[in-house]
């Protein structure tokens, strides 16, 4: 079970299972889903966020994600962390053919 | 080229299979996340920053044309159409999806690759000398006895779990570009008074967050005895390596906690137990993999034929091209032509499918059909005849490969850092790409001469910093990047760890240090016959240290 690790406003996040890409937890009351972009992402607090916690750790018993865990975002949900910044936008540089 | 037997093949088809049905097992939760990581990491897939990642051994850095080209492919395929070139000669693809990697390596095994044991506690891909088989001066191609390492190593039942990863690298030259003296193992292959074939023993060399350099202890071990030694080695290191903490667990510890004498003494007891026995290397297993790396049908020709001599005094790009990015090749009229993966304000190591195609091609109309990764992070076409110098340069400007800047201030070594890596606290590729930028003057790089920057987004060291002539290390101090400099760094025979040099710099200010130590050793050199790394070793870092800080 993932530990949240302040009290402040966080989002959840993990990698889907089969292809590996970032994943935000986006949550409307029952309806429970993995977003690709942190800005469709539900923003946590409290309660709810141990709640969503729960629901979160059930879809990895489901085979849809791995490695769930809280980020601690401001409220326009740009992650606190420079790891989790860059998590969310992609590698800073333009890699591939030019 | 070592080509698989039915024994190879099937045994890498098999393994293929297994993975399928893991990977099947995974998706459909009869395996859960924690039962299948240990699976996954032995067929070399991570799961990185952004997605997983999955390492493809390049076994000694030896490629064909075939396999190049199938590397572009699945790039294509079921990746972002590029891949990236790593310390460890091996290719690193950053975006595949779980439920296409069976089928990934499928298609890797048809042309006699796998991504087997490129991670886990293993012993994993045997590196060696880029130049292997056709350096002047070399005693004995190393990538013969890599492939005997590499039959041996591979699902080594004994050796499947040791304590701690273990890098084993060869070279048969003097002249080390293998990085030997900072591998678990390194291995150089000499010759005795009496003219046999043996192998310098090297152990306890790595880098991470203890930088060691390897010590000798064995000046002389026999070609026969090359496996009951290493056994023996992995042995003494199997039993008493550290299994309690991760970051004490490598065989450098052990060495530096038991010293030399007494490990050597170890090894060599062990050794006494089963150099006798069924690990003695036959004669003729040695000459049955000797021939796959027999010579290409090289052509009589003349050394510095006109052509190639009147391009170079008629073209100064050619010249500087040449200067930089060629090595001389033990056959008259052969060159060894370098391919810069280092394009000015580039990505380190990366290569894109179209490049990779291309390549795959030039060395098929030039090298035999033959190209060899680097551990830092280039291509070498080896075998190229000197008349064909030219035509070749041109093909590669127009492909982006041909930065007349190998072993210069912008042939930077950088891991993938923070952009990718799951464990960087700092990234490095942009680093590597404003310091790139800076000296974006070619002339000024050669006028720097040789200089070898190396960068790397944190402690574990896969950018090999602490052996650059600089050294980069990437820090985080409370969500900022920081970057500290060492300098005096060498991964080759005269390896040595750099010296730290003072505080760290932002992310901002670490290329004006770099240039601002660039500029000091130009000031104070004994003239341009004098190298960087020369100087660093004469003066110490004082003079840079005062330049560097007491100007702030």
């Amino acid at each position: 079970m993932a530990k949240k690790d302040s009290a402040g406003p966080q989002v959840i996040t993990a990698n889907r299972l089969d292809d590996g890409v970032v994943v935000y937890f986006a949550t409307d009351k029952d309806a429970v889903q993995w977003v690709e972009k942190i800005a469709d992402a539900s923003i946590l607090i409290g309660d709810a966020l141990n709640a969503a916690l729960v629901r979160a750790e059930q879809t990895v018993a489901a085979n849809e994600v791995v490695d769930v865990y809280p980020i601690p975002v401001d409220e326009a949900k740009h992650p606190q962390s420079r790891r989790e910044a860059v998590r969310a936008a992609g590698p800073t540089i333009a890699y591939g053919a030019p | 080229m070592y080509r698989y037997d039915d024994f190879d093949q099937t045994f890498v088809n098999e393994r293929v299979e297994q993975f399928r049905d893991q990977v099947a097992r995974r998706l459909s939760g009869e395996l859960t996340e924690d039962e299948f990581k240990p699976l996954r990491l032995m067929n070399g897939l991570y799961l990185q920053l952004h997605a997983y990642m999955l390492r493809v051994a390049i076994p000694y850095g030896t490629l064909s044309s075939t396999q190049l080209r199938k590397l572009a492919e699945i790039s294509r395929k079921y990746d972002r159409g590029y891949g990236h070139f790593t310390t460890r000669q091996n290719l690193q693809y950053n975006w595949p999806a779980l439920k296409d990697t069976p089928d990934i390596l499928a298609e890797l095994a048809t042309v006699e690759m796998h991504a087997l044991q490129t991670s886990g506690n293993c012993i994993r891909n045997v590196t060696a000398d880029q130049y292997a088989g056709v350096a002047a001066g070399e005693v004995d191609d190393p990538r013969i006895y890599a492939e005997v390492l590499r039959q041996w190593s591979s699902l080594h039942p004994e050796f499947s779990f040791l304590p701690r990863k273990f890098k084993i690298a060869i070279t048969g030259c003097a002249n080390d570009r293998a990085a030997i003296k900072v591998h678990d193992i390194g291995l150089v292959v000499v010759q005795n008074e009496a003219g046999e074939t043996g192998f310098e023993f090297w152990v306890g060399g790595g880098l991470g967050r203890t930088p060691v350099i390897g010590k000798c202890i064995n000046p002389f071990v026999a070609k026969r005895d090359l496996l009951s030694y290493t056994e023996a080695v992995l042995r003494v290191y199997n039993m008493l390596g550290r299994r309690d903490n991760m970051y004490k667990a490598r065989i450098k510890i052990l060495v530096n906690e038991t010293g030399v004498e007494e490990f050597t003494r170890l090894v060599n007891e062990e050794w006494a137990e089963i150099r006798e026995g069924y690990l003695e290397l036959p004669e003729e297993e040695v000459q049955r993999i000797r021939a796959f790396f027999a010579p290409p049908a090289y052509e009589a020709l003349e050394a510095d034929p006109a052509e190639f001599m009147q391009k170079l005094d008629a073209d100064p790009a050619f010249a500087d091209w040449a200067h930089a990015n060629l090595a001389p090749h033990k056959v008259s009229g052969y060159a060894i032509v370098n391919l810069s993966l280092k394009p000015i304000g580039g990505i380190p190591g990366d290569v894109t499918d179209s490049q990779m195609e291309a390549v795959a091609g030039l060395a098929d109309q030039f090298s035999f059909g033959e190209i060899r990764a680097t551990h830092e992070q280039n291509l070498t076409l080896p075998h190229v005849r000197q008349k064909d110098l030219y035509a070749l340069w041109e093909a590669l400007q127009a492909l982006d490969l041909a930065t007349p800047n190998v072993g210069l201030v912008s042939d930077i070594i950088a891991c993938p850092g923070l952009d990718y890596c799951a464990l960087a606290n700092a990234r490095s590729i942009p680093v590597a790409q404003m310091i790139s930028d800076r000296f974006a003057d070619l002339k000024r790089q050669h006028d720097i001469g040789p200089l070898k920057i190396k960068i790397s987004g944190c402690i574990n060291a896969c950018g090999h910093h602490h052996v650059g002539h600089i050294g980069i290390l990437g820090v985080d101090k409370k969500g900022t990047e920081f970057y500290q400099i060492t300098l005096g760094g060498s991964a080759e025979e005269d390896a040595a760890v750099g010296q730290i040099l003072g505080p760290a710099f932002g992310y901002d200010e670490v290329t004006d240090a770099v240039e601002n130590v660039v500029n000091t050793y130009l000031e104070l050199r004994e003239g341009p016959g004098e190298t960087f790394l020369q100087m660093v070793r004469r003066t110490g870092v004082t003079p840079f240290k005062e330049a560097l800080y007491e100007a702030a």
